[in-house]
């Protein structure tokens, strides 16, 4: 088992009255891609805010590579490569001189600086852009070169906030093919988002968040084997009645129910054993089923079924 | 009709809330009344002229006499050299006048010494009372050189020069001045200058707002809807003017009725002037506002204009002081039609006497506010430069 | 190391916009040109006022009173440098002249009492009757021309009159010299020992300098606002470089662009107008620096303080408006009220520190001058400090 890279003890962070983050725990091994999930809220950005050096903690600790982002954070911060939520572009200023200033923030000179510069904007697909303003980028540009600025010094830790918001497939999927080479060539990486389905692609192990507190962490299939209830039933159907789903949910070994108009979805250990006895109930009340599927449950009905809640509320 | 709605709305941002309508309404009359209440009591004050007479003859002393003849001048005896530049360097005097000793013995012998005049800064007092020094000092010379004619002895010259000075101060031959009050009040210019230069100011901050709306892409939601440019234009005008229109009438209030500063115009002509000078300003800004796309930078450069206008429009000092080549160039700048509107009406002209100041004004908005609303364009983002 | 990084890299974003050239460097410029030219006709002026349209002065004499003293006048009148000045024109009687001076056809009324000529003959009280017009110019130009004649009048007069009294014998006719000659009996009365001149002009160039410093405050003020709005303040701040190194390393390079105008200002209107700068620049120059700074400061102090830029921005054109009217920037203002709240401005101190410079004034009131201006400074560093400590430069 790896030490852990990232150690989050104990971490407390409030704003006002509201409690941010809440007593939060989390270790996150070197050399993986951990996915940090949850609604807006949740306390994903202010926890990346206290691990990156750009919030104070309250209560706890975060150490990064050994080292306490209280005690040292100008040490942790050269260790790290931040691509924000927002773009944090000089829309002014060539694309090239925009990763060229925060690399020599990070102590990159002469020769050495040029190569990485370069090797940065190869790496998103913009070396060809190079002398370009980013006022004249697409979206999907503006993020690729948000990223291009986090990199360039090689860092031991890249930490992504969203950072597929509000651009295109295409782009979405270079930017996490990006992600798993940039993992392959040794950073460890933290990959935020709300988005499950990317969560779920490319992370070795994923925390999700709920009201500033890690309600469930593992990897994927571990995560999937916590939850007593690992099968998603979907059956389209007319004339659901109100009887139907309450039978449904009185079933001992049905964990959840929900329905929409001519929909149902029912969350259970195993499909195989239980699919009789559904079948059972939805004729006893005349339901007329038009189709039924068995879908292996998915980050969101886990998030779903610990809180009650969608992830995209 | 959309434009009204867009109008509306801006209306409502700028003035709706609370520090809206302190930033934008309270804040700004306040310091403009209260600038035109010392500006007022500013021009009904004397010029302060300490001097220092070394002279212990009768001309020194006749200088003197004549300059204090002069109700706006106020002057008070110092002691030395010193004591004057002091009391000029410390701004307690306009200017200083200093008569070398041995002022008189020397004009009748035919030398004329100097007078020293002090001056910190250039002003129009400085110019009057050099000339008024040259007059009183140059008919004193005249007298001497017609005594000197006259072939008299040192004592009896000065004798005559003596008594002679002391019968001018009689002034028996002088003239009679019957002041009806028809010239506008003293001061006026500074003030609407000042004013003006205000309004220009604000004009800056609201046509600021706009460009944010530009940048912020929140215009471009506008023009999405089933809404035309030049209505998108037309609303944001409308707004401005709006808002412009309420400071003007706040501020003509505040001065006229609680300050009770004496214009000397009616009121709605008051309106009409400043009005039209209104719509150039916001011409100006939003012209400026198109050709520069970054708000802060518009800004600036919209601040950078507001000053040499005004100096050159004759908010500071008068256009007539100038040389030629720069009172033509007044010509192109609305501040100057705005100050001549004032001072005809105020002087006992009538909106007839005013016309062509007014269309002049008038063309320039039109013109301005043309171009402005061309280039104001929602579709650009205004990021650059 | 990092705050020139920073420093270097706001340089040149800012030269990239070509506005902030244009505001920083072409328009303070602009305005000395227009400031020189107009204040050089005030200063260098012969005691003429040149360039004015002529007044029309209605005159009302009656017929026979064609004394010498008239015949005088008309001449006078007649002269080439008046007829630039006046143009006359005959009105029979004083209620149809009042009329027409009403009426704006005329600017300026003037009458001759029927006993003129003889009250002056007789060395009695005469007194021409003068109206003044709505045009407060016109008056002044009228008013000199014929107080003028008429003080001339009474200076023969009296030596008449005491030559006489005294029985000596009476040479000369009533008046041999012209009173529109134009000879100066005045001399710029030197505020300071030393032996260059002093153009009163120069005050406006001070106040302008110290204006366009105030104004990069305003520039800086912008900078450190755009970058939180930007949200190029949150990558800065997750680098390696500490918060206040951002801060300062932006002011610099907005202190940079400051200094690189005062000098194109001071340089230029040397060259163009001649203005003497003194002969102090190390002192000059630390003036200079200190304005710069507490600009800077203020700037920080607003900044940290506001939420958005356009807020900023509009409180820092008001307060250097502000500033530069109370301290006599824009007019001379001798009301001793905006006197005494003019003393609390940077610009008061800026421009009696430089004016002392420039009129030679002896080192130890110069340094005086400038450590009051260090005492602001330091004062502002003080609440910037606080304000900081308080608020921080976050994003």
């Amino acid at each position: 088992m790896n030490m852990a890279f990232v150690e989050i003890k104990d971490v407390v962070k409030r704003y006002g009255t509201n409690i941010s983050v809440d007593h939060l725990n989390l270790s996150i091994h070197e050399g993986e891609i951990f996915g940090l999930l949850g609604p807006n809220g949740a306390g994903k950005s202010t926890t990346i805010n206290m691990m990156s050096g750009l919030m104070k903690l309250d209560h706890g600790s975060i150490s990064v590579d050994g080292i306490s982002v209280n005690d040292r954070p100008l040490e942790v911060k050269k260790r790290i490569g931040l691509v924000p939520q927002e773009l944090a572009l000089y829309e002014t200023m060539p694309a090239a001189d925009n990763v060229t200033f925060f690399a020599k923030l990070y102590g990159l000179r002469g020769k050495l600086l040029k190569e990485r510069v370069e090797e940065a904007l190869e790496f998103v697909g913009l070396q060809d852009r190079a002398k370009e303003m980013p006022a004249t980028f697409s979206g999907g540009m503006k993020r690729r070169l948000n990223i291009a600025c986090a990199i360039m010094h090689h860092p031991k830790l890249i930490i992504m906030d969203e950072p597929t918001v509000g651009i295109d497939p295409q782009s979405r999927n270079h930017i996490l093919e990006s992600v798993r080479t940039l993992n392959k060539m040794g950073s460890t990486i933290i990959y935020t988002s709300h988005y499950m389905e990317e969560v779920a692609a490319i992370s070795d192990r994923v925390a999700i968040m709920d009201q500033g507190h890690v309600i469930a962490c593992g990897t994927q299939q571990e995560l999937r084997e916590r939850v007593a209830s690992t099968e998603k039933i979907v059956i389209k159907a007319t004339q659901i009645t109100e009887a139907v789903i309450d039978e449904l949910e009185l079933h001992p070994r049905i964990s959840r129910v929900s329905s929409n108009e001519d929909v149902i979805e029912l969350y259970v250990a195993s499909s195989q054993q239980e699919l009789q006895d559904i079948l059972f109930i939805c004729a006893k009340h005349n339901v007329i089923l038009q189709s039924l599927a068995c879908e292996e449950p998915d980050l969101e009905s886990l998030f779903l079924n610990l809180t009650g809640r969608k992830l995209r509320d | 009709m959309h434009s009204l709605t867009i109008a509306l709305n801006m209306v409502r941002r700028i003035i709706g809330t609370r520090k809206g309508i302190i930033t934008f309404i309270i804040l700004p009359c306040v310091v403009v009344t209260a600038t035109i209440a010392l500006m007022g009591q500013n021009s009904n004050a004397k010029v302060n002229i300490p001097y220092v007479n070394q002279d212990t003859g009768p001309a020194g002393q006749h200088i003197i006499e004549e300059l204090s003849r002069n109700d706006n001048y106020e002057l008070k005896p110092l002691n030395g050299e010193e004591e004057l530049r002091d009391a000029i360097l410390d701004k307690k005097g306009t200017l200083g006048i200093l008569i070398p000793s041995g002022f008189s013995e020397q004009l009748l012998q035919g030398n004329v010494q100097d007078i020293r005049m002090y001056e910190l800064m250039a002003g129009e007092a400085g110019i009057m009372i050099k000339m008024n020094m040259n007059s009183i000092v140059g008919r004193m010379v005249r007298t001497t050189e017609r005594l000197s004619v006259m072939n008299l002895d040192t004592g009896v010259q000065f004798d005559v020069f003596s008594k002679s000075l002391q019968e001018v101060s009689k002034h028996l031959i002088a003239s009679q001045k019957t002041d009806y009050n028809l010239y506008a009040k003293n001061g006026l210019t500074n003030v609407t200058g000042f004013t003006i230069m205000f309004m220009m100011g604000l004009v800056t901050s609201i046509v600021r707002m706009i460009l944010d709306d530009r940048r912020n892409k929140t215009m471009a939601r506008i023009y999405s809807a089933p809404v035309r440019s030049y209505q998108i234009a037309m609303g944001h005008m409308m707004g401005s003017f709006f808002v412009g229109i309420l400071q003007i009438s706040i501020i003509l209030i505040l001065s006229r009725w609680v300050l009770g500063y004496e214009y000397n115009i009616p009121f709605l002509t008051h309106f009409l002037i400043l009005g039209s000078f209104m719509l150039v300003a916001m011409g100006i800004a939003s012209t400026v506002a198109g050709l520069v796309r970054n708000p802060n930078n518009a800004s600036m450069l919209n601040n950078m204009i507001i000053t040499p206008t005004c100096m050159i429009g004759g908010c500071f000092w008068p256009i007539s002081f100038m040389p030629d080549y720069m009172q033509k160039a007044a010509n192109f700048v609305p501040q100057k039609w705005v100050i001549e509107s004032v001072e005809r009406i105020a002087s006992g002209g009538q909106l007839t006497d005013i016309w062509l100041p007014l269309s002049i004004l008038g063309l320039m908005a039109v013109i301005l506010l043309a171009i402005g609303s061309v280039i104001l364009r929602p579709s650009d983002t205004g990021v650059g430069v | 190391m990092n705050v020139w990084m920073i420093a270097w890299f706001e340089l040149r974003r800012m030269f990239r916009a070509r506005t902030v050239l244009i505001n920083l460097f072409v328009l303070p410029l602009l305005l000395i040109f227009i400031l020189g030219t107009a204040l050089s006709t005030f200063f260098n002026a012969d005691d003429k006022i040149h360039d004015l349209d002529p007044v029309k002065v209605a005159m009302v004499e009656s017929v026979g009173n064609k004394g010498a003293v008239s015949s005088q006048l008309n001449t006078y009148l007649q002269s080439p440098d008046i007829v630039k000045m006046i143009i006359m024109q005959d009105v029979p009687t004083t209620e149809e002249a009042e009329k027409l001076l009403r009426s704006q056809k005329v600017d300026y009324v003037v009458t001759v009492p029927v006993d003129f000529d003889h009250q002056v003959m007789t060395g009695k009280e005469a007194k021409l009757e003068l109206m003044l017009g709505s045009n407060r110019t016109a008056n002044m130009v009228a008013g000199t021309v014929f107080d003028s004649f008429l003080d001339e009048i009474n200076h023969g007069q009296s030596v008449a009159i005491v030559v006489g009294s005294m029985g000596l014998k009476q040479e000369v006719a009533v008046s041999s010299g012209s009173p529109s000659d134009a000879h100066s009996y005045v001399s710029v009365g030197k505020l300071n020992d030393a032996a260059t001149s002093y153009s009163a002009a120069q005050y406006f160039a001070v106040a302008m300098l110290i204006m366009f410093l105030l104004y990069s405050g305003g520039t800086a003020s912008d900078s450190l606002l755009n970058e939180r709005e930007n949200h190029t303040l949150y990558r800065l701040q997750s680098m390696p470089i500490s918060h206040i190194q951002i801060l300062v390393g932006k002011m610099i390079g907005s202190s940079i662009v400051a200094i690189a105008q005062t000098l194109v200002i001071i340089t230029v209107s040397y060259v163009l107008y001649g203005t003497n700068w003194g002969q102090q620049p190390v002192l000059l120059a630390v003036t200079c620096m200190l304005l710069i700074f507490a600009s800077m400061m203020i700037a920080a102090i607003v900044s940290l303080m506001s939420k958005s830029s356009s807020g900023a921005s509009n409180f820092m054109q008001v307060l250097i408006v502000a500033m530069t009217f109370f301290s006599g920037g824009f007019l001379p203002i001798p009301v001793g009220f905006i006197q005494n709240i003019g003393e609390f401005t940077l610009n008061h101190w800026g421009m009696k520190s430089i004016l002392q410079i420039m009129l030679h004034g002896n080192i130890s009131e110069i340094i005086s001058s400038i450590g009051m201006l260090a005492g602001i400074c330091a004062a502002l560093l003080a609440v910037t400090a606080i304000v900081y400590r308080k608020v921080g430069y976050h994003a």
